[in-house]
């Protein structure tokens, strides 16, 4: 599903933040990538969402080299993927439903546009925003805001889930709640990559860890412990 | 309308901006389109112009004056009756060189009755007069001879063929303003909504989502820029026209389109606009 072979990513300053960093990921599995501030978990996150290019090795995709796919199966590509970056980059002048709806038509997914309300009811419904859907989300929280960006990427129903610290404005009661969703949702085959710092939900979610450390990855497995 | 909404952001974020640079562009679009205007107009009335000629046909000096009405009217027939026909008497030539050449009056003056026999009687006919006409002047009994002055407006026409191209490069270089201007306006709002396409482009947008924006952007402000030149037009120009055929009665067959010029300012700056904001939308987006 998921395929960094070698990938090695330095910014124009010549500063290497990622080197020669190998991740194999399969359907269905769920993969946190820690590390400290500015180890690079943001910039891989990026490379596999294909926002980035790496400076040298290959991502793949779907069994894609990213580099080499054509725009148009990128676009496909993209419409299969659920990003939710650290920088949220929600539409201000939209409501939280416009900017969810947004997304699932963007996808070209989701039917007819009653079919689509539904899911986008359904998807704000599960991140405790459905009262909010009104709103613009300029007046948004940080937390709120962040939900919003959650739903967006769930609500197209991805084949992979790219969070980058999904929990970091929220509160306990909100970050569990949505790390259950990312859990549940690697249940039903789909994966999930969750850049994070805190340990808490590493261990009350045990997954597949990949630590960075001096822009190399270290690939740890756990049992699943709920 | 979630893309049309985001067009309209740069409205809402910096309406001064906004405002201001469109009444600047209705007014580039203004004048672009008088000058244009001008460099069409001009064309015909100087062919009008370089038509226009007037021929003299000298009488015999020994005839009566009802034979000088016979042949007025014979010229007037062969010309017809739309073209003007000014007969010069004596009197009338010695009082129309009174200011140029006030001596040579003053001596023919001297001349007492003699100066009937000595003075030209001639009939002159200006207008659009072909060749075959001129001929059936010459061959009317008792007409000495006849002149024609095809080259009287020369001058008129070359000064015509200069203000033409003046015109249609003054055209040329304010619709290169109007475009450059509606450029800039147009990166500068782009970036109030590059982050959205940034969006876009990560869930899998197409190339068309992504430019819409740029191109309602374009096309609305294409669109207000010439409502503003049209309303400009259909206002201030019959009085501008009114005030260049006072200049001159060559002038006077000037065409003056008024709510057409008008609707064509409005159509052309959307869809200038329109292409405008879609190469304004080219490298939006800063993801691959």
């Amino acid at each position: 599903m998921i395929t960094l072979k070698n990938v090695t990513k330095s910014y124009q300053n010549g500063h290497k933040v990622l080197d020669s960093v190998h991740i194999r990921l399969l359907t269905g599995e769920f993969l946190y990538v820690l590390g400290g501030s500015g180890a690079g978990k943001s910039t891989l996150l990026k490379l596999i969402s294909s926002e980035e290019s790496a400076t040298r090795g290959k991502v793949e995709l779907f069994g894609y080299d990213l580099d080499r796919v054509p725009p148009l199966t990128m676009k496909a590509i993209r419409r299969m993927v659920g990003y939710i970056p650290q920088q949220i980059n929600l539409i201000e002048d939209l409501t939280v439903f416009e900017n969810v709806h947004l997304s699932l038509k963007l996808a070209s997914r989701g039917g007819s546009g009653t079919e689509r309300k539904k899911k986008v009811e359904l998807a704000l419904e599960k991140l405790n925003l459905i009262h909010k859907k009104s709103r613009i989300c300029r007046g948004l929280s940080g937390g709120e805001a962040q939900r919003v960006a959650i739903a967006r990427a769930i609500v197209r129903e991805p084949e992979i889930i790219i969070a980058d610290e999904p929990t970091g404005a929220q509160d306990r009661e909100h970050a569990w709640a949505i790390m259950d969703l990312l859990g549940a949702f690697s249940q039903t085959g789909k994966t999930v990559i969750v850049a994070t710092h805190d340990p808490e939900i590493t261990r009350r979610l045990q997954r597949k860890t990949a630590t960075l450390k001096n822009g190399r990855v270290v690939i740890e497995e756990r049992q699943i412990c709920i | 309308m979630y893309l049309i909404r985001l067009a309209f952001r740069p409205w809402r974020m910096a309406p001064g901006t906004q405002i201001l640079t469109t009444l600047t562009l209705g007014g580039v679009l203004f004048f672009s389109s008088f000058f244009l205007w001008a460099y069409f107009t001009i064309s015909p009335v100087a062919e009008k112009v370089k038509k226009e000629q007037v021929v003299t046909a000298y009488f015999e000096q020994n005839m009566n004056t009802s034979q000088e009405g016979d042949i007025v009217r014979s010229i007037q027939s062969v010309v017809g009756s739309g073209v003007e026909l000014s007969v010069t008497s004596p009197q009338q030539f010695l009082k129309e060189i009174e200011v140029l050449y006030p001596n040579l009056r003053k001596e023919l003056l001297t001349l007492g009755n003699e100066v009937n026999s000595v003075l030209p009687k001639f009939v002159s006919v200006s207008g659009d007069i072909p060749q075959s006409v001129i001929s059936s002047i010459e061959s009317i009994p008792l007409v000495s001879h006849v002149e024609t002055s095809v080259d009287r407006y020369k001058p008129i026409i070359k000064l015509f063929s200069l203000i033409k191209v003046a015109s249609g490069w003054v055209s040329i270089t304010l619709l290169f303003v109007f475009l450059a201007s509606l450029f800039l306006l147009l990166v500068i709002n782009r970036s109030y909504y590059s982050k959205a396409i940034e969006v876009f482009q990560q869930m899998g947008g197409d190339g068309l989502i992504n430019s819409l924006p740029g191109i309602f952007s374009g096309a609305s402000t294409g669109f207000l820029a010439g409502l503003i030149s049209g309303v400009l037009w259909i206002f201030t120009f019959p009085f501008i026209s009114k005030t260049i055929i006072s200049v001159s009665p060559l002038l006077s067959d000037i065409a003056l389109p008024l709510y057409s010029v008008a609707f064509y300012q409005i159509v052309i700056a959307t869809l200038l606009g329109s292409v405008v904001g879609l190469f304004s939308s080219f490298g939006v987006g800063r993801i691959r």
